[in-house]
């Protein structure tokens, strides 16, 4: 994978505190029912490596990181509720790169780097992950297993969750198992839904209960 | 079913990456479908958020405030400090400014009412002097006198 280079945002063209309070006011419902679950799922993606961090966590330090300069908005180019998602993305995968690098230890503000257009990349991308400890190894073979019962007599979310597994992405999916984009959208649903219903992605971003 | 040269981490984590993206590319209503579902009320859970997020500017323009209000005593101290080369009493800091006016190196730095000494008054010599410790000229003259020049 090759990293892009750092181009940051210029001073001239990053929001300012009054835009970014507006931006705040001005998410609709629909935005701010995403970021929800887009960091509550973010932060299921983690699982151990959130270290008892939580969705709120995600949106807060994407939010710190504007404020404080660490991340630029270029409003011109991304919407507010684009930046921010892109913002969870590289925070939470940051968090897993950095997760337990005693050798290397790194704090997010130093490493990240943002672009012209707003997105923000990590150098830590381009570093290999580490052997896992028993306890994650464990964690992601009890994940996957509890997956795997779930979905058991559902065929359809089987064979998209192993498309998944593969790293197909949608249109990959779609194409591998010639389904429609309708029939793929109502499989994906069900499949957040029973994950919701048996507690592995739910209410993650307000503790986990 | 999954092939064997990916690891469980690998899969695990293509898996939740695909959910969690699944998310963005649904539509407003099914998302706020998904949250009502696990219990959660959307309005009070966006108005939670807002409030939440608008603390957060409001918690961090308070502290730049506060940081600026920090800076600025620190340079009036700084100011103050400076104000302490000038001489306590009315006598010596007369005394001074009138070895200050004599110094030919510093007369483009008194216009001709400050010339006269008997025409000021201990407030106006007081003020300029001052003036002078601000722009460390004042220091110059003492480290001129001291290394005898």
């Amino acid at each position: 994978m090759v990293t892009k280079p750092p181009r940051r945002v210029p001073e001239e063209a990053a929001a300012t505190f009054e835009e970014i309070t507006a931006a705040i006011e001005a998410l609709t419902p629909g935005e701010w029912a995403k970021l929800r679950r887009y960091a509550d799922y973010r932060t299921f993606c983690l699982g151990p490596k959130a270290e008892g961090r939580t969705g709120d966590d995600l949106l807060n330090t994407a939010l710190t990181d504007l404020l404080e300069d660490t991340r630029r908005w270029n409003k011109v180019k991304v919407g507010f509720f684009r930046f921010l998602a892109g913002a969870i993305t590289s925070i939470s995968s940051n968090w897993a790169k950095s997760f337990k690098q005693a050798e290397t230890p790194v704090t997010e503000a130093d490493v990240l780097r943002t672009d012209v257009e707003g997105e923000v990349f990590s150098p830590l991308d381009s570093v290999p992950s580490r052997r896992p400890d028993p306890e994650q190894t464990r964690h992601q073979n009890q994940t996957l297993e509890r997956i795997e019962t779930l979905f058991k007599g559902d065929e359809k979310a089987q064979m998209v969750l192993m498309a998944w597994q593969e790293g197909c992405d949608p249109a990959g999916v779609r194409e591998l198992w010639e389904l429609s984009q309708n029939d793929y959208n109502t499989i994906v649903r069900r499949i957040r839904r029973r994950l919701d219903d048996a507690g592995m992605t739910a209410h993650l971003g307000r503790g986990g209960n | 079913m999954a092939s064997k040269d990916r690891t469980d981490e690998q899969r695990l984590e293509a898996l939740t990456d695909a959910l969690a993206d699944s998310i963005l590319e649904e539509s407003d209503a099914e998302v706020i479908e998904d949250l009502r579902l696990t219990g959660i009320d959307p309005d009070a859970e966006a108005a939670r958020m807002k409030a939440m997020m608008l603390a957060t500017v409001k918690a961090f323009r308070q502290r730049a405030l506060n940081a600026a209000r920090a800076a600025y005593s620190h340079q009036i101290e700084g100011m103050e400090r400076k104000s302490y080369a000038i001489p306590e009493t009315p006598v010596a800091r007369r005394r001074l400014f009138s070895i200050f006016i004599q110094r030919p190196q510093f007369t483009q730095f008194v216009t001709a009412q400050y010339r006269d000494l008997d025409k000021l008054t201990d407030n106006d010599i007081e003020s300029y002097l001052e003036d002078l410790a601000e722009l460390g000229i004042l220091e110059k003259l003492q480290r001129d006198e001291t290394d005898g020049e």
